[in-house]
């Protein structure tokens, strides 16, 4: 299962006979990394799960567009971050919160969620995580859990790689600080 | 950077109900089915209703043109004659007419022409009134002395 190439998942899902089971192996072989970087945005297990979902549909509904002009995983993970964004921009706007009461509620979550598991210095690190800018934590996460090229990064976000070093530099400067005073 | 690569371990503090990443795969499948027939019904409905939207327009259509005309009819009826309706009128009974009597007419009338005589050679007539009728009821000469 794990064998096939994203050409070959292609292949096999523009073929009406596969399309399903292709998909399915496509499922299988990036749930998981696209579950970890959704979930370190919306924090809960239970909306990282909608939001995984929703992302495979979109996945499904857009696939027979995709042109191989991007690796297919860029392209899967650039989907799975602006649908985490969205749900997290619609909470805002649905319980009508400004910015700071999203972040105690991701900092409730983080305290409150029963499938968090892990000790008081990893836990301290999320904390101080949820007190950046949205798009420093992003590129944190990305560069710092998942260790991917800033190149990666910048073809995701759209971001110049430039702008991406200097927000890595600014997260890292400001975690510390809340490090320091905590 | 570095220091904080000491400090903290690069695994997330999250986890997830047991069995979950086997079993997504089989919900992500019911869910795309769920939204493709959700889709379908979607389709067919945003059809029927496009077709009922043109029925029901052409058949407001058709009501208003039916009340606007039935609603116009008795204004045409009694509408008032124009001055060009005369003109049609006179060229229907053109031909009731006689132009020898009409002559006869103005020869009589050009005997009478002084005010005098048509005074002197007036009758004294006693009529009724009545609306748009008179009755002439007795007529006398006046002797003069």
């Amino acid at each position: 299962m794990e064998n096939h190439t994203d050409s070959e998942l292609l292949v096999m899902f523009r073929n009406p006979d596969t399309k399903h089971y292709a998909f399915n192996l496509l499922v299988r072989k990036y749930q998981e990394r696209l579950y970890w970087q959704i979930r370190k945005i919306v924090i809960s297990h239970d909306d990282a799960d909608d939001v995984i979902q929703n992302t495979f549909l979109k996945v499904w509904g857009g696939l027979d567009n995709f042109r191989e002009d991007s690796q297919l995983f860029t392209w899967l993970y650039r989907i799975a971050t602006n649908e985490a964004l969205t749900f997290l921009k619609k909470k805002r706007t649905k319980l009508m919160l400004p910015l700071v009461d999203v972040e105690q509620q991701l900092m409730r979550s983080l305290e409150g969620d029963p499938f968090i598991d892990g000790d008081d210095t990893q836990l301290k690190l999320q904390k101080a995580l949820l007190k950046l800018p949205e798009k420093q934590r992003l590129v944190f996460n990305m560069k710092y859990f998942d260790e991917m090229k800033y190149e990666e990064i910048s073809e995701i976000l759209g971001t110049s790689v430039g702008a991406l070093k200097a927000s890595f530099h600014h997260a890292v400067k400001k975690i510390e600080k809340f490090l320091e005073e905590d | 950077m570095n220091s904080m690569e000491e400090k903290f371990d690069k695994k997330l503090p999250f986890k997830v109900p047991e069995g979950y990443f086997d079993n997504l795969p089989s919900r992500v499948q019911e869910r795309i089915a769920a939204n493709e027939t959700q889709n379908d019904f979607k389709g067919r409905w945003v059809t029927i209703r496009s077709q009922l939207a043109f029925a029901a327009g052409f058949a407001f259509m058709a009501l208003l043109s039916y009340l606007g005309y039935y609603m116009a009819r008795p204004l045409i009826s009694e509408r008032k004659a124009v001055k060009t309706d005369y003109v049609e009128i006179v060229s229907r009974t053109i031909y009731e007419f006689d132009d020898i009597d009409l002559y006869k007419a103005i020869e009589q009338k050009k005997k009478t022409d002084s005010l005098k005589e048509v005074y002197n050679d007036m009758p004294h007539r006693l009529y009724v009134r009545s609306s748009n009728c008179i009755t002439i009821i007795d007529e006398k000469k006046e002797v003069k002395p």
